[in-house]
């Protein structure tokens, strides 16, 4: 801050976009999906709030910082960043070596509708669908067949809602096309955090590995090879998808 | 005229909630590109309605009948499909 007050700020502005873009994957799942409904405290928008926003709020104006310029836009996430990314983890289960849980029991979804005002209206239909497919024992349906694109800078899928004029949420594509290379971002300010760097050291996404012809053959099950994962290892319901008979149409009477 | 080939396309269907890899030819049919980008969202995640579809290309509705080639469609690049 003494030497170079705006590379301070243009650091720290970054890393906690990257940071709170990674935490989204691995700690949002854990607390608002994973963890059980009666073991639950807080949600993981309130423990955002809590624990993360306040603090860092303190620290940038003990040291004369500002609050980064996409603020509001990570506020925003908080409402859907983690649901997506759950939803994607469990959805492309078989590329993850645990037992994801889906945690959209129905007491689970009240909890959740509770917590995030928009989790129905954004999420209620496609989770639909996939119970559908559970109770139609069309399993083939609930997995995928090819690959999310992944973001070049948080190498997360593009999944990532942001608010319209309309009022409608969607999942948009931020492009930028470089050196004749063509390159896809999950939101406005990963493209703005690549663009700003776009020196250093680039890694391709796994998307672009096997576009590059290093994964072979080009497809899912040759995903699944080049990452090592075998069928005793890759994920599958945590719970057998037992929580789905419950949303199962009781039969009517005779 | 020189033939089809693969195009991996970054494409989204309707209110999914991801952006995806799919792969269509240089020769398919927009109508086409949207079945193979449907392919992997209706039924799956998105519910399938009986509606006709509407493909997009850099934020503007295309042809169904014309090809990728005549659409200008390149590698990588954004298609949207929707229902209509």
């Amino acid at each position: 801050m003494k030497h170079d007050p705006v590379r301070a700020q243009w650091i720290v502005d970054k890393m906690f976009w990257l940071s709170a873009r990674v935490f989204a994957i691995l700690t949002g799942p854990a607390m608002d999906y994973y963890t059980p409904l009666d073991h639950r405290k807080q949600s993981y928008k309130e423990f955002m709030e809590e624990w993360i926003i306040r603090q860092f709020i303190r620290t940038l104006q003990d040291y004369g910082l500002k609050k980064p310029w996409y603020w509001d836009e990570f506020i925003e996430g908080l409402d859907f960043w983690h649901h997506s990314l759950h939803l994607g983890v469990w959805f492309w289960r078989p590329t993850v070596w645990w037992k994801p849980q889906a945690g959209v029991s129905k007491p689970e979804r009240k909890w959740l509708s509770a917590k995030y005002p928009k989790w129905e209206e954004i999420y209620g239909p496609i989770w639909d669908q996939i119970i559908a497919n559970v109770n139609n024992g069309n399993m083939q349906a609930t997995l995928p067949e090819t690959t999310p694109w992944l973001c070049n800078t948080c190498y997360l899928p593009q999944c990532t809602h942001t608010s319209s004029p309309d009022g409608k949420y969607r999942v948009r594509d931020f492009v930028l096309t470089h050196n004749n290379y063509t390159y896809h971002f999950c939101s406005k300010v990963c493209r703005q955090i690549w663009w700003e760097d776009r020196d250093t050291l680039h890694l391709k996404t796994v998307g672009e590995r096997l576009l590059a012809g290093e994964i072979q053959p080009p497809d899912v099950p040759g995903l699944l090879k080049y990452m090592g994962l075998t069928p005793d290892v890759m994920g599958d319901d945590a719970y057998g998808y037992k929580w789905a008979e419950d949303y199962r149409q009781p039969l009517a009477a005779e | 005229m020189s033939e089809p080939h693969p195009l991996p396309i970054n494409a989204k269907f309707g209110d999914d909630f991801v952006i995806l890899l799919v792969v269509i030819t240089t020769a398919d049919t927009m109508a086409e590109v949207a079945q193979k980008v449907a392919h992997h969202s209706v039924g799956k995640r998105i519910r399938p309605q009986d509606r006709d579809m509407v493909e997009y290309y850099e934020g503007r509705a295309v042809a169904s009948d014309a090809t990728v080639t005549q659409v200008g469609i390149g590698p990588f690049q954004h298609v949207f499909v929707d229902y209509v």
